[in-house]
């Protein structure tokens, strides 16, 4: 989400020059693309007969499509900076206008759009007219900032496709790779790597048990897999199937930590907390059920522990339900960034911090920022990811293949999705799953306290 | 001088001759002769266009006999015509405009992913004009080597024609 002061100081102007050049450059590729094929390639057809002039000739039309591919990008990246600089320029507009009515009538605008009133209203009540300035700067700048937000994922996403085209040196797939959720778009995202963050390595199961449980308490996938990701312990990154003697052990570890010397050691694959996840129980009695039919809030700390660390379906479900708790007190949970937040501790100064920086990670402290900054990190994957999902396997096969026929022996093409039910999908070659660093990237630290601060 | 004389079917020569390039057994002599002086002629009414519109070129009377498919003068005014151009192209497509507007912007998503993309876009045009350079080294070097081996095969086609004539 961006911020107040992100978009009172952002720079259209900026964007606009950044297209200029885009454009400069695809005019430089559009260039040699010409005086590659007609002057180069046509001299060659005349002027060197033979094999091996054909060989050089179409040497010289291969890197006159490698240039028109390139120019074909270019242009898309300055229509990208283009839009982005209007959406900005629009919305900049009318956050201050709409700071400048504050001012004028003394509210205070937080940095996440939050609008109150300067002064404490001590005098008589006027019916409610005292609340309008409040509401119309507040309507203003939260549209301002959620158009100001929406560009900004759009062209990020756009971006990414656009840097996965380097790749391309066919231009007419580069044009269908820029069509809207093309799926060959999506693939170029994917095959562009993780940027070092470890994958969500779970299986098929618990994929599937996010899926049941987002219906069932409406939270969003997302999400789901966003706390799944946050919370995963090192020993998953040994074991991708949640089996081996590494993993057992790792299990054994955390049951027998939990009714031993720290009760409050985290649980299972989302780290959910044995209080937390007895109060879950206690507020949805009937809906967690063992097969014999008692409840589940009937057992003891250890069978319960032992529970959770045995079914990460379980676990999932547990969670889900936790963040449909914190998502009932609506004050600083509006956005799922802000439950990911809220998940890790949920405190009236981390929903006051949320309320007052909205979901802007830059200000907050500690390791608020960091996890926040985390899920802006992991967002645009997830996103992918679950683009990727709703495909049909023909979309996604005609996909690899197409990334396939571009990318010239022996290097790799591959694609990785932060998750994937059936695992990686494969490329060229034959390197294996990168199953990501050794240790979660970055590190499930213990459970966060909130400082002072936020 | 004709590269050619008619004469008996010694003309078809074993595949090692310098002259089995050039020859197709299936035709009959005539139809052979035809087609080669024909090409020739083509060739020649080419390279003279050529050579009028780059302003000269190469003269010497050396070439006027090494007909041989190749005709190096244009292709080595090309190969250095895109050195020139891809040295421009790198002056004029630096992406700085577009590497500022991100750093100018990096608490948003759209600033990392401009950074992203900017730092690709710059290594890929680097890269294909690397290629570009390499590709037109390479052919200023096949133009040296082949008209070297030309120039041998000419004088073995004159010490041979010279042999036919004698015959």
């Amino acid at each position: 989400m961006v911020s107040v002061p992100e978009l009172d100081s952002a720079s259209p102007r900026k964007w606009r020059d950044a297209a200029d050049d885009a454009v400069a450059a695809a005019k430089q590729c559009d260039g040699l693309a010409s005086y590659a094929r007609d002057e180069v390639a046509g001299t060659l057809r005349t002027c060197w007969v033979g094999d091996t002039g054909k060989a050089a000739r179409s040497r010289f039309v291969r890197h006159a499509d490698d240039y028109e591919a390139a120019a074909v990008a270019l242009r898309a990246l300055a229509r990208v900076y283009d839009g982005l600089a209007d959406d900005i320029a629009d919305a900049q507009r009318d956050l201050h206008s709409a700071l400048d009515y504050a001012r004028r009538h003394d509210l205070k605008v937080d940095d996440s759009g939050r609008v109150r009133s300067a002064r404490s209203v001590m005098g008589p009540r006027d019916g409610g007219q005292h609340l309008e300035p409040v509401e119309h700067a507040r309507d203003v700048i939260s549209a301002a900032l959620s158009k100001a937000t929406r560009a900004d994922i759009e062209a990020a996403r756009a971006l990414r496709t656009i840097e996965g085209l380097t790749d391309i040196g066919d231009p007419k797939l580069v044009g269908d790779a820029l069509k809207d959720d093309s799926p060959l778009g999506i693939a170029l995202r994917l095959s562009g790597g993780l940027d070092g963050l470890h994958r969500i390595n779970v299986p098929p199961t618990v994929l599937a048990a996010v899926d049941r449980a987002a219906l069932e308490t409406g939270m969003s996938r997302k999400l789901l897999l966003a706390v799944l990701w946050q919370e995963q312990q090192w020993h998953q990154n040994h074991s991708p199937g949640l089996r081996g003697p590494v993993t057992e052990f790792g299990r054994l570890f955390n049951w027998s930590l939990a009714v031993g010397p720290k009760p409050d050691k985290s649980l299972g694959i989302t780290h959910i907390k044995l209080e937390t996840a007895r109060e879950v129980l206690e507020r949805n009695r009937e809906v967690f059920k063992l097969t014999d039919g008692r409840y589940m809030s009937e057992l003891t700390d250890a069978e319960l522990a032992a529970e959770i660390e045995a079914d990460p379906q379980l676990d999932v479900r547990l969670s889900a339900y936790h963040l449909k708790e914190l998502k009932e007190d609506p004050y600083g949970s509006r956005s799922d960034k802000d439950l990911f937040v809220l998940y890790a501790a949920d405190t009236p100064g981390v929903r006051e911090l949320n309320e007052m920086y909205g979901d802007e990670s830059g200000r907050r402290g500690g390791d608020i920022k960091s996890r926040g900054e985390n899920w802006d990190r992991i967002e645009p994957h997830l996103e992918d990811a679950m683009a990727w999902e709703d495909l049909g396997d023909e979309e996604r096969d005609q996909a690899v293949e197409q990334l396939k026929s571009q990318i010239p022996v022996p290097r790799d093409v591959y694609i990785e999705p932060i998750y994937s039910d059936g695992g990686p999908v494969g490329g060229v070659g034959e390197k294996d799953p990168d199953l990501g660093p050794l240790t979660p990237s970055p590190s499930p630290a213990p459970p966060p306290i909130p400082p002072a601060g936020g | 001088m004709p590269l050619y004389q008619r004469g008996p079917h010694q003309w078809r020569q074993e595949p090692g001759s310098p002259l089995a390039g050039h020859m197709r057994g299936d035709m009959s002599f005539d139809d052979e002769w035809n087609q080669l002086v024909a090409e020739a002629n083509r060739r020649r009414e080419a390279r003279t266009r050529l050579e009028s519109a780059e302003g000269g070129g190469r003269g010497g009377a050396e070439l006027a006999d090494a007909d041989f498919g190749l005709e190096d003068g244009p292709v080595r005014s090309k190969a250095s015509g895109i050195r020139t151009a891809t040295t421009e192209a790198r002056s004029k497509s630096k992406l700085a405009d577009a590497r500022a507007a991100g750093t100018s912007h990096s608490g948003w998503l759209a600033g990392a992913a401009s950074d992203g993309c900017v730092n690709a876009w710059q290594r890929r045009l680097h890269g294909l004009s690397d290629l570009v350079e390499d590709a037109a080294d390479a052919l200023t070097e096949a133009m040296d080597q082949q008209i070297d081996q030309d120039r041998s095969t000419a004088a073995g086609l004159r010490a041979s024609s010279r042999w036919l004539e004698g015959a």
